[in-house]
């Protein structure tokens, strides 16, 4: 039930060509009444937007104006978003996890690591820039474009290069990996993502101990000036996502690596009790 | 206690999201306890926010200090606090069931300590989303809530390997589509106003002359949103989502998953556009496709062998009366939807526990693995045709109560969508009794060796729910219970409440 | 409105693509698309003329009309990361789907769980 049935192609192209172009077109016709492009009269620049860009940098500390919302105006959705990006390592580690006793399929891909010695001199020299430059940009947030989501996937990034030429991952589980690895196991890859979300959640929380709302970085009690107070507490949490995200980066590239080559991802040995 | 619930309630479930994988990583301990305490600590949260909000009037909330449009506000009316409470209330239930692990139902991969603390932090991180759905006065901040909901029920639905990786990728596609069509509609909203704070937007939205442009973002935000409710012709993702979820994550999913989808479009169909032309039209409409949505549930709930696949069906066309009340926007009606929520919330989260249980235990899904259940666990039994009378709507189980205001507020809408909305909610519950009675008979009064295909060597006469199953089971049905014969309090405790909301939104208006 | 229309048309594209493509992976695909359309959709949403890119430079007080509007972009960094991390996910299920059942093409997939 529910399922297109094989004959039902052809009426699927037809209704497709009916009701595709009239989409399109009722898109574009709600678009026509939309101010103009570039329009500096629009609602969109006139009616909330002008705080942000005026007293971001009073209010906030923080010269780049992205940053002042993402951080700080808006950082319940950046708290939001991180959780997003969890949830994402969350999932492929329950949908790739070992199916239990089943015998390890043929390999489909990225059996070997493609070990040569240009390639391993290469990364040998390009990560550890790759991975400075991504603490710089995580550093950088507040005056230039970047923060912790760039950076993060810079970090992540530079650690998958490492993988692709190195070979992946251990997987955490106390059994030697086949190639020594570089960079945090499955299990801490894990633990860093875990970490930064509780990270970010923390600062929110320890606000309202301080008697502020949740998030409300100002009542920290890091100093006299509330503006620079924030931009401290910005910081913390664009580190806190930082690691959420290299930890999920991490995360990610090893279970879709280790599923494609296996039949799941080994998840642990079994030392806790059976439910 | 008060300024600090609204934090709490946002924030618990994402810190217990990240704390239970983190336990689980380090000590490879079962987490069980850990998350049923979260997920106690939420309830307790929103029961507070709930109590807090009927004696003292709605909290708004500015998150991090920033008040609306500038920043992101939370608000907890009556009707918002409804919801979370139904939902933190259901996770503690889920919680409990998350015990009977996937390694019990058959369809499963192994659960190891670690696998187990995933799934916990997946229902936590879905509680979080949901809460977060409910609780924003903030329309990207939806978005973005939506979205973790969406990827932490993907998650979960997919746990069970094999089929329900089809059915969780399916299921990713129209939720993406969904979520895509909405942010889209938010985008017009935003070009138009500037702003994206609810009553901001409601307030400058009588202002705005683009008629057109408006109408396309009613439309995108209310398609959006009603893939993800199951309104009937975009219900496709939900029948092979429900059966092919485990069975502790679709008691849960089942529950309240696609009511909150619904909840948005009455904050916002209901309310924040409420004003607009396009507004009421695409309400008419939901109407309209609400009738269709009951009765083409109800037929085909008929038609099923399944006992999952039933129930299924069967929420398509529950979630279609809910959006009938929506669409009617009229208080009673608002009312019954409202209540249509929680009696179909508590009972078919009571079915899918139960249903779910058998099959996994049974190993079949067929309406005599049934058979014999009476005799050997009639408590439990006795709890799901609790829950199954409240579907078809028999007195005093809340379903007749939900049934009462829906059909009540057709008739006061009259019309042709009033009469059409009337008859559909009485045919529902004529096939409702149809195919529940079909699977009562046979737990009741047959025993497995009755079957015609039976092999009774094979199998033993009748299951028995294992106890993190039978547990909310019955907790649900005396639930669903005691929500019927107390209906006349929760009447009066939303209904005003959602009253002077409107009139606030009026009011504010220039 | 170019801008707009531009976005509109990979809007369609995507969505038609996630409708007919047989393919699960290129159904995956064009949800991307679908996704950067509404992307470009609202950045297009901040531009202003004339203004310059949201970073405080040196100088006294910034004037709204001489920068973007930082909102939509700080929105769409949001969505961005919804898009990737919706990708990875489905990224994993189909690495699934395809040791489970051996195929991505939507009708044989059909067929074995017929």
């Amino acid at each position: 039930m529910g399922a297109p049935r094989h004959g039902g192609t052809r009426v699927r192209w037809l209704l497709g060509a009916a009701a595709f172009p009239a989409l399109f077109l009722g898109l574009v016709l709600g678009m026509a009444e939309l101010p103009e492009f570039g329009d500096p009269g629009s609602p969109a620049s006139t009616h909330v937007s002008p705080r942000f860009i005026e007293d971001a940098a009073a209010e906030t500390g923080a010269a780049n104006m992205v940053t002042a919302v993402l951080a700080d105006y808006r950082g319940y959705d950046t708290l939001g978003e991180t959780a997003v990006i969890f949830a994402a390592g969350l999932g492929c580690l329950v949908i790739l996890a070992a199916a239990g006793g089943r015998p390890n399929r043929p390999a489909a891909g990225m059996s070997h690591p493609f070990g040569s010695v240009i390639l391993d001199a290469a990364t040998r020299i390009l990560v550890p820039v790759v991975l400075l430059f991504a603490v710089y940009v995580l550093i950088h947030g507040h005056i230039s474009p970047g923060g912790g989501f760039q950076g993060g996937v810079l970090f992540g990034s530079g650690l998958i290069m490492m993988r692709l030429v190195w070979g992946p991952a251990h997987a955490g589980d106390g059994q030697q990996p086949e190639v020594p690895a570089f960079g945090p196991s499955l299990r801490g890859s894990l633990i860093l993502a875990c970490a930064g979300i509780l990270g970010y959640a923390g600062i929110g929380l320890a606000a309202m101990a301080f008697g502020g709302e949740f998030l409300n970085y100002g009542t920290l009690p890091l100093g006299s000036d509330p503006a620079h107070v924030r931009e401290l507490a910005t910081l913390g949490i664009e580190a806190a996502v930082f690691l959420t995200v290299a930890g999920t980066v991490g995360v990610l590239f090893d279970t879709i690596s280790i599923g494609m080559r296996e039949s799941g991802v080994p998840l642990g040995s079994e030392r806790g009790p059976r439910e | 206690m008060r300024e600090l619930l609204p934090g709490l309630l946002v924030a618990l479930p994402l810190v217990g999201a990240a704390l239970v994988p983190l336990v689980a990583a380090l000590f490879r301990r079962t987490t069980r306890v850990a998350a049923l305490t979260l997920h106690a600590a939420i309830f307790a949260a929103a029961l507070g926010l709930f109590w807090s909000a009927a004696a003292a009037g709605p909290i708004r909330y500015a998150v991090g200090g920033w008040p609306g449009p500038w920043g992101i506000e939370l608000w907890f009316d009556g009707l918002s606090t409804l919801i979370a409470l139904l939902v933190a209330g259901m996770a503690c239930f889920a919680s409990f069931a998350q015990t009977f692990g996937p390694d019990r139902d058959r369809t499963a991969p192994a659960s190891t300590p670690l696998r187990e603390g995933l799934l916990r932090g997946a229902l936590l991180l879905l509680v979080g989303g949901l809460l977060g759905i409910v609780a924003t006065r903030d329309v990207f901040n939806l978005f973005v809530f939506l979205e973790i909901s969406s990827l932490a029920a993907y998650t979960l639905v997919a746990s069970g390997g094999g089929r329900s990786t089809v059915a969780a990728f399916r299921y990713l596609l129209a939720g993406t589509a969904a979520g895509s069509l909405y942010l889209f509609g938010v985008g017009f909203l935003y070009a138009l106003t500037g702003t994206l704070n609810m009553d901001d937007l409601a307030a400058r939205l009588p202002s705005v002359e683009a008629d057109a442009a408006l109408t396309v973002a009613v439309v995108l935000i209310a398609v959006g949103l009603s893939i993800k409710a199951a309104l009937f012709p975009l219900h496709g993702w939900l029948p092979d989502t429900y059966v092919y979820t485990p069975t502790p994550a679709a008691g849960f999913i089942a529950a309240v998953m696609a009511k909150v989808s619904a909840y948005a479009l009455l904050r916002l169909l209901g309310e924040v556009l409420a004003g607009t032309t396009a507004g009421a039209v695409v309400l008419e409409i939901m109407i309209w496709l609400g009738v269709a949505g009951v009765v083409a549930g109800g037929v085909l709930a008929v038609a099923q062998r399944a006992v999952t696949r039933m129930l299924a069906w069967s929420s398509i066309s529950a979630m279609g009366m809910i959006l009938i009340g929506v669409g009617m926007g009229s208080a009673l009606a608002i009312t019954g939807a409202l209540f249509h929520m929680a009696a179909h919330a508590l009972a078919k989260g009571c079915l899918f526990f139960g249903a779910g249980g058998i099959r996994a235990l049974e190993d079949g899904d067929g309406v005599d693995r049934w058979a014999g259940l009476g005799s050997r666990a009639p408590w439990t039994l006795a709890a799901l045709t609790v829950a199954a009378l409240s579907m078809i709507g028999i007195p005093p189980t809340a379903g007749f109560f939900s049934k009462y205001y829906l059909l009540s507020a057709s008739i006061a809408a009259g019309g042709p969508a009033g009469i059409a909305a009337f008859a559909a909610i009485i045919l529902s519950s004529l096939l409702a009794t149809v195919y529940f009675l079909r699977v009562l008979e046979a737990a009741w009064f047959r025993t497995p060796g009755d079957a015609p295909e039976a092999d009774s060597e094979r199998r033993p006469p009748g299951p028995v729910l294992p106890r993190p199953l039978a547990v909310p089971v019955v907790g649900l049905a005396v639930l669903v219970l005691l929500t019927g014969i107390f209906a006349r309090p929760f009447e009066r405790h939303v209904l005003p409440d959602w009253e002077s909301g409107t009139a606030r939104i009026s009011a504010e208006a220039p | 409105m170019t801008t707009y229309a531009f976005a509109a048309a990979l809007f369609t594209l995507g969505i038609a693509g996630m409708a007919l493509l047989p393919n699960l992976l290129r159904k995956l695909l064009a949800m991307n698309v679908m996704q950067v359309a509404v992307i470009v959709f609202f950045v297009s949403l901040a531009f202003k003329d004339g203004a310059t890119v949201p970073i405080l430079g040196q100088g006294g007080a910034p004037q709204a009309a001489e920068f973007m509007n930082p909102l939509p972009h700080t929105l769409m960094l949001t969505a961005i990361v919804v898009s990737v991390s919706t990708t990875g996910l489905a990224l994993g299920l189909l690495v699934r789907i395809r040791s489970r059942f051996e195929t991505l093409n939507e009708r044989r997939l059909l067929d074995k769980l017929r």
